[in-house]
């Protein structure tokens, strides 16, 4: 148990609620009291074993977790907790990238401007969305919606959930650099309240091309990384295989980027991950953005725009010395 | 074998004395090698140059007085091997925190605020850490407080993942600071010598109000591994170069290294006012 990944132990509890299943039906056929008080001693050791595994996930299970093929995506969260949601599409410029989708919603009865990442469930949904990896027509909408939204003060929130931005030659060519560093720019002194979440995966600069923001929050079991841990394994290791190492050393979990000191508040889960139980992860989702809109909106502009200077201005982590790299002797 | 066949091999040839172009291999005499400012005279080829070198090129003698190197790394992650490069670059380039360089100085009498790229440094690339994201900020800081323009030479991998998070932070710091400038007029002149990747040019190397190339540059997001695994299809000749930009529209020029000076020139005077 110790050395399995989240994805095996998930298989794993897939066997085990087939054998309890098992015991349960023969109990209730035959009236065997042993198989149902073993049925009964399995679930609770199910149980036990599920917490255990979650109190000691790794960062490439929080990988793992952030890639889930059932994970929700932002249509999913737009769908439990949103009144309305009026898409809206294309950059005005050259097309509407499917990887991410953006528009009027209304939630917990407040008017936002809600854009988010959006991966694809089947194959079809799959390729037209690009698997999440955002083409610089993408960050353009995504501009065009936020700028809208502050002609209209409404605010602005974000879900990030990518492997990173588009590095075909069609995006090279349409300036998807530009793209993501004007989305930095204006966002850092866009004017209106404005929360990103990671959801899923925060994939390096083609996340942060729609997270620069007044409140960043994270998911539990999601991931933002500077680098795809396989990349970096690749260049630290040349071994692509050892991501999970790489995962750790780069230290990409939600309660890492916590203690650096780097994001806000981290959005809890349901015991298992986000996709067992959507409907109580939109409920936490929710109630945590509402409560940073609320405490946002309430700010002057000019006090808001400052406190987003100050935060953007004190990233980083140094000191003042001029030998501290210098070698002894 | 004749006396003059063996003396073109003599010891009286100092080391060093010539050096061979990466470009088409020419054989170059290093002190016209060097007058070059390293640009091969047969082929054009842009050579790597240090920060020192740069500085040297484009200043006014004696003008540039460095500021921001009392700013350390602290190594958040305790990465494998990041300390050491740290250490082999501060010892390596005299003495130097980081790979930027920033201080301030003059060109053609102009006072101007300098960021300047060590591709070498370290062999880290170039790479944008913290120290990086706050000398820049620090650079755009000075030149807003004393109204002057900033101008930055990018040569850099991107981001720095021996920081994570924490480095990928330094875009949005980066860009932020150019949102300041931006606002209050100040002109910003970015730039690109070789290479110009990843987080660099997805953040403040991609917002100069003009933006300058050297020859043949790499300008990209992707990294060259990463976007050989991207692609399927056909690639341009000039794919992911400086022309490629040039011809997409996303920088202004090509300028030869030994241009660089009067074009940052010429691009001030029209910016600033008549006064100065």
């Amino acid at each position: 148990m110790e050395d399995m990944t989240i994805i095996e132990f998930e298989t794993f509890l897939v066997e085990l609620d087939k054998n309890i299943a098992k015991l349960k039906s023969l109990a209730a056929r035959e009236g065997d009291t042993a198989a149902s008080n073993e049925a009964k001693q399995l679930t609770k050791e199910r149980a036990q074993l599920v917490e255990k595994f979650f109190r000691k996930l790794t960062a490439w299970d929080k990988v793992l977790l952030a890639r889930h093929k059932d994970r929700p995506y932002t249509l999913d969260y737009v769908a439990a907790f949103c009144d309305d949601f009026l898409e809206l599409h294309g950059d005005r410029a050259f097309g509407d990238d499917g990887a991410v989708v953006g528009g009027f919603a209304r939630m917990a009865g407040r008017s936002l401007m809600l854009i988010g990442q959006q991966k694809g469930r089947d194959l079809k949904e799959r390729q037209r969305r690009n698997f999440g990896y955002m083409k610089p027509e993408g960050y353009r909408k995504a501009l065009r919606l936020m700028e809208m939204a502050e002609r209209f003060s409404r605010p602005v929130l974000t879900f990030i959930d990518t492997p990173g931005a588009d590095p075909n030659v069609p995006s090279e060519q349409r300036g998807i650099s530009e793209a993501i560093a004007r989305n930095l720019r204006e966002m850092s002194v866009l004017k209106t309240p404005t929360v990103a979440v990671v959801v899923g995966e925060g994939g390096s600069g083609g996340a942060l091309g729609l997270a620069v923001a007044d409140r960043v929050l994270m998911l539990e079991h999601s991931f933002y990384s500077v680098i795809a841990p396989e990349g970096c394994a690749s260049i630290l290791y040349r071994d692509a295989t050892r991501g999970a190492d790489a995962a750790k050393a780069m230290r990409v979990t939600a309660q890492d980027a916590l203690e650096l000191g780097l994001i806000d508040e981290i959005i809890p889960e349901p015991l298992g991950g986000a996709h067992l139980d959507v409907t109580t992860t939109a409920e936490n989702l929710e109630r945590v953005v509402s409560k940073h809109l609320d405490d946002l909106t309430a700010l002057p502009m000019d006090e808001l725009l400052e406190q987003r200077g100050k935060r953007l201005r004190a990233l980083g982590k140094f000191e003042i010395s001029v030998d501290r790299w210098r070698t002894a002797g | 074998m004749p006396d003059w066949f063996k003396r073109s091999k003599s010891p009286e040839v100092p080391e060093g004395a010539f050096v061979k172009c990466t470009g088409c291999n020419a054989i170059l005499v290093t002190k016209d090698f060097e007058r070059d400012n390293k640009v091969c005279p047969r082929c054009a080829y842009h050579h790597p140059l240090s920060a020192n070198e740069r500085i040297a090129m484009l200043t006014d003698e004696d003008s540039f007085v460095e500021f921001g190197n009392d700013i350390a790394a602290t190594d958040p992650l305790t990465f494998p091997g990041y300390a050491q490069k740290l250490t082999a670059g501060h010892s390596e380039e005299t003495g130097r925190n980081d790979g930027l360089v920033t201080g301030r100085a003059s060109i053609s009498a102009r006072p101007v605020v300098l960021a300047i790229s060590d591709f070498q440094w370290g062999r880290l690339a170039g790479t944008m850490g913290s120290v990086f994201g706050e000398k820049f900020a620090v650079a755009a800081d000075v030149a807003l407080a004393e109204n002057r323009p900033l101008i930055t030479f990018c040569a850099s991998g991107g981001a720095r993942m021996q920081e994570g998070l924490v480095s990928l932070m330094q875009m949005a710091k980066t860009s932020h600071a150019v949102a300041k400038l931006r606002d209050a007029n100040i002109p910003y002149i970015v730039v690109l010598t070789h290479p110009s990747t990843g987080g660099a040019v997805a953040s403040y190397a991609s917002l100069g109000d003009v933006i300058y190339a050297e020859p043949g540059a790499t300008v990209a997001l992707s990294g060259e591994r990463v976007a050989a695994q991207a692609q399927t299809q056909k690639v341009p000749a000039n794919y992911r170069t400086a022309e490629f930009a040039l011809e997409h529209g996303m920088i202004d020029r090509v300028v030869h290294r030994r241009d660089i000076q009067s074009y940052i020139t010429r691009t001030l005077l029209f910016m600033q006012s008549p006064s100065k």
